[in-house]
């Protein structure tokens, strides 16, 4: 009798213990992020790595969204609670001839899905639309296409920006 | 040494002679004590339950219990409570409201001495509960903390909810004065079937306890103050 207590206890106190629901695990699709791919103006089916890419918020402050680096797809979080984004891409960060460009996205907000306890709710993004602040000869993005106008999730591109 | 062992043999023979002839005594006389045991209604509070709704903001609750013996180790046993349990996780805001009723049998695996009413019981239940579930509002879960986060404002209630599981207990219980018992057990759930809801998740089943994502399993335990009404006497 002691000892099928002492078991009933340990397998309460177990699953007591285990509560992984309650904390969020890192692999779930949470709010998606914008999946943006940098291809070649002169070869489109070519994709193109951005020399030093830093991309921040055009707010006063310049927030920081992603640390310079070199590469060809980048991920950028749009604001659920609002229906447009304003980024500066600045290409060559640091370097000699740094440039920056005004890339704005809208959107809507799509429905909010329940994923559970621990992540609680998640949105999606759809109409997307973005822009390239024309700068004349200073731009060095140089088109955009929209191929995917709803944000669900980040395993494909939604944008690609040639340059 | 060998003087103390002879001395040791007759001593124990002198005594085993005595308690001889004290059973032959006690065979002459006639034992005039009947054990009756005394059973009949029990019905009592679980205690822990308005301690907890003291102690914390976000609950109420209540439980009524009562149990019969219907065979020499065998109790019909029921509960019936009413739970109001809030989660507020910045994550989720939700409250969770009802009532619930367990029924089922204990086997009291404890032999008393004569005069004693004490158990070491197990015991299985079948669950109910009817309830509803509040949500206010979320905050959206985003990775990345460029912008603060969304919290979005919901007030939807989704009523008419139930949920039915089987329940394993074990515990103890003491009369700690006449009639009047004290009894701690540990439950273990596990949920039969549950009203599914759209786009959302029963957090709480009043009487279940909190669910769990991955799991159907449940835990719980109970307090439980009783009085005996001792109808029979056998």
């Amino acid at each position: 009798m002691k000892q099928k207590i002492t078991l009933l206890l340990f397998t309460t106190l177990f699953i007591w213990g285990c509560t992984r629901d309650d904390i969020c695990p890192e692999d779930t699709q949470t709010t998606p992020l914008l999946v943006i791919k940098f291809m070649d103006i002169s070869n489109p089916t070519q994709v193109k790595a951005v020399d030093n890419l830093r991309i921040t918020l055009a707010n006063t402050s310049q927030t920081e969204v992603i640390t310079a680096r070199t590469d060809t797809l980048y991920k950028i979080p749009l604001n659920p609670i609002a229906t447009s984004v304003d980024y500066n891409f600045t290409k060559g960060y640091e370097g000699t001839q740094p440039n920056t460009d005004a890339f704005n996205i809208t959107y809507q907000r799509g429905e909010d899905t329940y994923i559970n306890r621990a992540c609680g709710f998640r949105t999606s993004f759809t109409d997307i639309e973005a822009t390239i602040q024309t700068e004349g000869s200073a731009n060095w993005m140089l088109g955009k296409s929209i191929i995917n106008s709803s944000v669900e999730n980040e395993d494909s591109t939604h944008i690609i920006i040639f340059h | 040494m060998k003087i103390a062992h002879i001395l040791l043999f007759f001593i124990s023979t002198l005594f085993a002679t005595l308690d001889a002839v004290a059973q032959d005594d006690l065979e002459k006389t006639k034992d005039t004590l009947i054990n009756k045991s005394k059973y009949g209604l029990r019905f009592g509070i679980d205690l822990s339950m308005p301690l907890r709704s003291i102690l914390d903001d976000g609950y109420q609750g209540v439980e009524l219990m009562a149990d019969f013996r219907i065979q020499d180790r065998f109790y019909l046993a029921a509960e019936i409570g009413n739970e109001k349990k809030d989660y507020p996780e910045p994550t989720i805001i939700t409250t969770t409201k009802g009532s619930y009723f367990k029924v089922g049998l204990n086997y009291n695996a404890y032999v008393n001495w004569v005069g004693m009413n004490n158990e070491i019981f197990t015991g299985f239940r079948y669950g109910f509960s009817n309830f509803s579930q509040e949500l206010f509002g979320y905050d959206l879960y985003a990775t990345n903390q460029i912008f603060p986060p969304t919290y979005v404002t919901k007030n939807i209630e989704y009523s008419g909810l139930t949920a039915h599981w089987a329940e394993f207990i074990l515990g103890v219980k003491t009369e700690v004065l006449t009639n009047v018992y004290l009894s701690l057990n540990l439950q273990l759930k596990r949920k039969i079937s549950e009203t599914a809801l759209e786009n959302f998740d029963n957090l709480y089943i009043p009487g279940f306890n909190r669910t769990y994502d991955f799991s159907q399993w449940g835990v719980g335990y109970g307090y439980n103050l009783t009085y005996l009404l001792p109808l029979f006497k056998k």
